[in-house]
């Protein structure tokens, strides 16, 4: 008899929840997306994730269709359509009928969009993600890294300081914000002329992109390297940076190859 | 103490009572083979057809033939030859032979999107004899929607590059029609200033004075001859450029029939596959829908609920480093 339960027990399934048609076709294309832009098919993920914004308004989702358009500014950022993203993600901040989190992250894409160009109105956006992100803020890695970095041309030290912070502060940070931050440390030391301190925190983040299998990073990495080992006037290092970067670059010209 | 002795009744005929329960579940068992061999056809006399295929992509040995939707045999072997091409014996249930026709095709077909492959047997002059045990059928492969378009790809290229021809050569500035057209153009330019010449002189002939008859006369003479000649050269050169100009004709006719031909052809083509698109697509769609409800059923289940994460419905976040 126990064993007859344990086995039914054990065999048993959820009971199957029926959500509506509408929903479970914008969580279906909401997947869908996310799939896509896992795969790098950026055109089917903002194509996905036009059907689910679509699918999330006509049932009045909020939520959903926040969702929907941040991924959706992502999958335009990423073919370079940076002014489609930002078009997408304008007035979500200030709109109030989206869940807060949901917001803080729109300033966050925002901010993220305009420090290309604009280190002002960056600035601008961060600071309203930070005050849209209620404590504790799942963006704090995210947020102090993008300060690090918009900091790093004017005040070294603050951002080796906010980088820091990520990279000891924060364990339970997404590895590819602790390789970001690592990265960060890596050029502050550089400007500071510690090219051997540099070197050490850049391994270190090249160790962490190696792990996500992030191509673009990792010829971001290894240009800063090439960089670092002539600082250091390493012939060993700079010759291994350099066929790194060539052997990266002759697989996929991320933005790093392109650079003069 | 001795539980069980020899003299027990119950071991008397033992050996013949193990036997004889032996016996009968083997007589049990062959009976049961024998009446599933019986409802799987094994049982009946068929005959053997043969047809040869150029692509064996589908068919395997076991695969039932059908006729008007009925099972009428089996695929009893599919093997290459030395042409490279696929030898295919059927086994048909001699009942049926006499459907089938030495005009009858053979079709590979499919049940539903996903269902299993089979052989139909299609078409067959009714009033003709019924095919002889050991008869080949033609074997016509049914076209997918990719073979379609190669079909009407192969067949448009040389209508297309026939009139792209045509067309060229009717453009072609040194070409003989356009070079044609511009001779009789000059010859017919000549002419017409040669009866303006004359015109001119039949004009002036009332003022013309004793003296000056004879310096006209010649002038007239002159003019004449001139245009005389230019008639005896359009009278020697217009047939052949009619001729020249038939013969284009002829070839931009063609050239247009073929084109024609073509557009019908087509047109058959998409009138054929159109219809099954929006089903196909259709169909695409409910597979998709049922393929995620299955899995959706499966991922609730134990075990696959314990190594399986529900995907999130959710944006990724941005990296901060892009």
């Amino acid at each position: 008899m126990a064993v007859l339960a344990i086995g039914l027990v054990a065999c048993a399934s959820e009971p199957k929840v029926e959500k509506p048609v509408r929903l479970q076709t914008a969580e279906s294309a909401m997947r869908a997306g996310n799939k896509a832009f896992a795969g790098e098919r950026y055109r089917d993920a903002a194509m996905s994730w036009q059907d689910a914004f679509d699918a999330y308004r006509s049932i009045d989702d909020w939520a959903g269709q926040g969702e929907a358009r941040l991924g959706l500014a992502q999958a335009f950022d990423r073919q370079g359509e940076a002014a489609a993203a930002r078009n997408v993600l304008l007035g979500l901040p200030e709109q109030i009928l989206f869940p807060q989190p949901l917001r803080a992250r729109a300033a966050y894409q925002l901010a993220l969009l305009a420090a290309r160009d604009d280190a002002t109105g960056a600035a601008e956006r961060l600071q309203q993600a930070r005050t849209l992100c209620a404590a504790p803020c799942a963006l704090a890695p995210q947020l102090d890294n993008l300060a690090a970095r918009l900091a790093l041309p004017t005040a070294p030290a603050q951002a080796e300081a906010l980088a820091r912070g990520v990279l000891d502060g924060m364990p339970g940070a997404p590895a590819v914000e602790r390789a970001h931050a690592a990265r960060l440390i890596a050029e502050a030391r550089l400007l500071a002329n510690d090219a051997p301190t540099a070197r050490d925190v850049l391994l270190q983040a090249i160790a962490l992109d190696k792990e996500q299998g992030n191509s673009t990073f990792l010829g971001d990495d290894f240009a800063l390297l090439i960089k670092v080992a002539r600082a250091l006037d390493d012939a060993a290092l700079r010759a291994e940076a350099e066929a790194r970067f060539a052997s990266l670059c002759a697989a996929v010209r991320v933005a790093a190859c392109k650079a003069p | 103490m001795k539980l069980l002795r020899d003299s027990d009744p119950r071991f008397q005929w033992l050996s013949w009572r193990v036997g004889a329960f032996v016996g009968s579940a083997v007589m049990l068992v062959l009976i049961v083979i024998g009446l599933l061999g019986l409802k799987q056809g094994y049982f009946v006399p068929k005959s053997r057809l043969h047809f040869v295929a150029e692509n064996g992509a589908g068919m395997v040995a076991g695969m039932q033939i059908r006729l008007s939707g009925f099972k009428i045999g089996v695929v009893d072997s599919v093997a290459l030859n030395d042409q490279a091409k696929v030898d295919v014996e059927l086994l048909v249930e001699e009942r049926y032979m006499k459907w089938i026709k030495p005009d009858s095709t053979a079709l590979l077909q499919q049940e539903g999107l996903l269902g299993d492959n089979f052989i139909e047997i299609a078409g067959g002059s009714p009033n003709a004899k019924p095919v002889d045990d050991g008869a080949t059928l033609t074997f016509a492969p049914s076209l997918g929607l990719s073979e379609i378009a190669l079909d009407l790809r192969q067949r448009a290229i040389p209508i297309i590059d026939s009139v792209q021809g045509t067309l060229d050569y009717l453009n072609d500035p040194q070409g003989d029609l356009r070079g044609t057209v511009a001779n009789v153009r000059k010859l017919t330019e000549e002419l017409h200033a040669t009866r303006a010449a004359v015109d001119k002189l039949l004009q002036n002939l009332d003022r013309v004075t004793g003296e000056q008859v004879p310096q006209v006369m010649a002038r007239t003479e002159a003019t004449m001859a001139r245009a005389e000649r230019i008639a005896g050269e359009l009278e020697v050169r217009l047939p052949s450029v009619m001729d020249k100009l038939d013969g284009t004709l002829a070839q931009a006719q063609g050239a247009a029939s073929e084109a024609n031909a073509a557009a019908g052809t087509v047109r058959r083509a998409l009138d054929e596959a159109a219809p099954r698109l929006p089903s196909l697509v259709r169909n695409a769609d409910d597979l998709v829908s049922g393929g995620r409800d299955a899995l959706d059923g499966a991922s609730r289940s134990w075990p696959l609920k314990l190594w399986m994460t529900a995907p999130e419905a959710t944006a990724p976040v941005a990296p901060s480093r892009e």
